[in-house]
């Protein structure tokens, strides 16, 4: 990650605090992998399938703790 | 790091045949020279082509790629180009190699062809598209590849309301890697509408919730409209806001069709002038060099006249006190004949003794005398026929001149050309009407924008319906929907942590750009008055005094150093750092401010190609102020008004 990502990283988990996830660096690095990845790319589709199974990992964690 | 290790141009613009340039893969500066006309912007459009298949023009027009085949090559029979870039990114060598064919005459069967090596692997013509939008953006590529003529637009962002600033703001925010926050926060709305219509659908199936995800499922599919429509007229909003630009720039052309004729009458006039004054002097010259086979002569020469005069103005003394002589014998000899002086009429005696010397040798000696005289006079008349005076510096002087203004003329008929190109290519019809059609366009954007605005309110009314109704079936407290609501919830909360992380990473961003572009500006401005620079919500930056007051008025100079060091802290805090290709940066600039602009350089990219003239920077400079960082030089030379040569003439540092 270079230096400004890392940065947009630092702020998403502060912003993320409130909602108390397990592992909030986890998902919000993977979505910043995600839109990265595909910043040029004009189907998103794909993009929003691995949005989906990144927030579906966190669910499978918290509903197995709980 | 995005770095440019070799670009290959064959028959492409000025270029005939094969001629390459090696960037190297070191970090520092590497200076092309060359003087207009020579190919340096077509070094620019050569990157570009590679990279995107799209070649610019003055005023950043696109120009149909197949014109830019070499006219040499094009009459030896040739139709194609080809252009290879070699890029590396990460320690992976990206090869480009990009083709254009026309092989008939009326250019209907155009083909560009494009193959892209990664690493040495051939890709396939999908994953290259994806590769090299990846590698460079094209809306981002201004900010590596530009044209210092066209600094002075980043003096729209100080316009907030500009459509131009708007285009530049927007490809700033790229740079500093901002879309990716705005997809996020975008592509999570998108996922969150459809999690809420899975929870509604969970809720439907009991009977405790039932009631609540009707109301939702309402709400929902309100919400989906309100915000489909939103989403077209904001299309219709662009589209009508891009048929604004392309109006505007078209009105804009006319008003510079008027400004290019009164640039040209302008030229032309000083052309004129110029050859006369060349006329003028050529003649003067020509006069001074058709005696200068007098000038070794002269000190001689000058020494003759010098002893001839003298001699005259014996000869003259010797013959007047003769004639003085010979008066006065005549006198006494009338006075002794008539007994009577002839002066004072008194009587004289005729025994008194008045004869002084021999009537007949005097006369001798006057002939002689008088002969003589005549042959001094007739040789210092020949003498002073002959231009005595030394010409020679005088001459030297006026070459120098002349000299001067043949440059002067050179640059003059360059400007000419340039102008005389850009009229033969701008439209004349075409505007007619524009005006008209532009009313049209700003009504119908307020309309929509008018739209939009309501539109907006019903989904943020929606919105607020929904998290009510929401409230209330989280509040059910059924089992069931805990998946849901919390998928729900997990997804509401990072869209909204996405859309404050935009505004709070923008708000650092300007705080870093204009603590950077401060640093930079304090390092190249030779006005140490000015204590900073401050930015404003567009990135626009003005100049603030060391008493607190921003300089409204700012000179081009001045404006030219400003976008320098919002180029320089753009590229300090971008994800993507690449190299610099500035074309023409110096043009508006002062030598003290060229000397700090150089030094400065190696701060601004790793990687820095300038391509100048020579009189916008000399070589001495560039070598002065880079030293070690000055990597390599190369000359674009003339063979012939289409045949350019790039030739590399210091530098191995490579």
């Amino acid at each position: 990650m270079s230096n400004p990502e890392q940065e947009m990283l630092k702020i998403l988990i502060e912003e993320v605090n409130g909602l108390e996830l397990t592992n909030p660096e986890l998902l919000v690095k993977g979505i910043l992998e995600a839109e990265r990845d595909t910043a040029n790319a004009e189907d998103r589709r794909p993009t929003h399938r691995r949005l989906r199974d990144l927030i579906d990992e966190v669910l499978k964690v918290e509903m197995g703790d709980s | 790091m995005l770095r440019v290790r070799s670009l290959d141009v064959e028959n492409f613009g000025p270029y005939y045949g094969l001629q390459s340039i090696n960037f190297g893969g070191k970090d520092g500066v590497i200076v092309v020279f060359g003087e207009n006309m020579r190919g340096k912007t077509s070094l620019l459009n050569a990157i570009r082509f590679a990279l995107f298949g799209k070649i610019l023009g003055r005023g950043e027009r696109e120009i149909e790629a197949h014109k830019l085949l070499n006219l040499q090559a094009k009459k030896e029979g040739a139709s194609k180009f080809t252009v290879s870039l070699r890029l590396e990114k990460d320690g992976t060598m990206y090869d480009i190699v990009r083709s254009c064919n026309a092989p008939d005459t009326d250019n209907s069967e155009i083909t560009i062809e494009t193959v892209l090596f990664v690493g040495g692997e051939p890709q396939s013509q999908n994953r290259t598209a994806a590769i090299l939008a990846e590698l460079l953006p094209e809306q981002i590529s201004r900010f590596f590849l530009f044209d210092g003529e066209l600094l002075q637009q980043y003096e729209e962002l100080l316009l907030d309301e500009s459509e131009a600033a708007r285009g530049i703001r927007e490809s700033i925010e790229s740079i500093l890697g901002l879309p990716v926050l705005i997809h996020g926060r975008e592509d999570l709305a998108t996922i969150l509408d459809d999690v809420r219509r899975a929870e509604t659908r969970s809720a439907k199936k009991h009977k405790a919730t039932e009631a609540l995800a009707s109301q939702l499922e309402i709400l929902n599919a309100k919400l989906l409209t309100a915000k489909e429509q939103a989403k077209q007229i904001k299309n219709e909003i662009a589209e009508l806001t891009k048929q604004r630009e392309e109006t505007e720039d078209l009105l804009g052309r006319s008003a510079k069709i008027e400004a290019l004729l009164a640039r040209r009458n302008s030229i032309e006039e000083d052309i004129d002038s110029l050859e006369t004054q060349q006329e003028e002097l050529s003649q003067s010259l020509s006069k001074m060099l058709a005696v200068s086979w007098h000038w070794p002569l002269i000190e001689g020469l000058n020494g003759r006249k010098r002893k001839l005069t003298n001699e005259y103005v014996e000869l003259r003394g010797q013959i007047k006190a003769i004639e003085r002589e010979s008066h006065l014998k005549d006198l006494r000899s009338t006075a002794k004949k008539e007994s009577k002086c002839p002066v004072c009429f008194g009587v004289v005696n005729p025994d008194a003794d008045l004869e002084f010397s021999n009537r007949s040798a005097i006369r001798g000696d006057f002939s002689v005398l008088q002969t003589r005289e005549e042959q001094v006079l007739g040789q210092i008349n020949l003498l002073n026929q002959l231009t005595l005076d030394d010409h020679g510096p005088a001459a030297v002087e006026v070459s120098r001149q002349l000299h001067q203004l043949k440059m002067e003329l050179q640059v003059k008929r360059t400007d000419h050309g340039d102008v005389m190109a850009q009229l033969l290519t701008s439209p004349t019809k075409e505007v007619e009407g524009a005006r008209q059609t532009l009313g049209h366009i700003i009504a119908a954007v307020q309309k929509h924008k008018a739209t939009l605005a309501v539109v907006q309110k019903e989904i943020n009314d929606f919105e607020s319906s929904i998290a009510t109704a929401q409230q209330k079936l989280r509040a059910t407290g059924e089992p069931s929907l805990s998946l849901e609501t919390r998928r729900r919830e997990i997804v509401e909360g990072l869209r909204d942590a996405f859309a404050r992380a935009v505004d709070r990473y923008r708000d650092e961003l300007r705080g870093k750009v204009e603590a950077d572009a401060s640093e930079l500006f304090k390092k190249l401005t030779t006005e140490p008055d000015y204590e900073r620079l401050v930015i404003n919500k567009n990135y626009g930056l003005q100049i603030q005094h060391k008493d607190g007051f921003m300089v409204e008025v700012r000179s081009s100079g001045a404006e030219h150093i400003v976008a320098l060091s919002l180029v320089g802290a753009l590229q300090a805090n971008a994800p993507l750092r690449g190299p610099l290709f500035i074309d023409s940066p110096f043009g508006r600039l002062d030598e003290n401010h060229v000397e700090r602009v150089v030094r400065s350089l190696p701060d601004m990219a790793k990687q820095v190609v300038l391509l100048v003239y020579k009189k916008e920077m000399s070589e001495h400079v560039a070598r002065d102020m880079l030293k070690s960082k000055l990597l390599s030089e190369y000359e674009l030379k003339r063979i012939s008004a289409i045949h350019t040569e790039i030739e590399r003439f210091s530098g191995d540092g490579l």
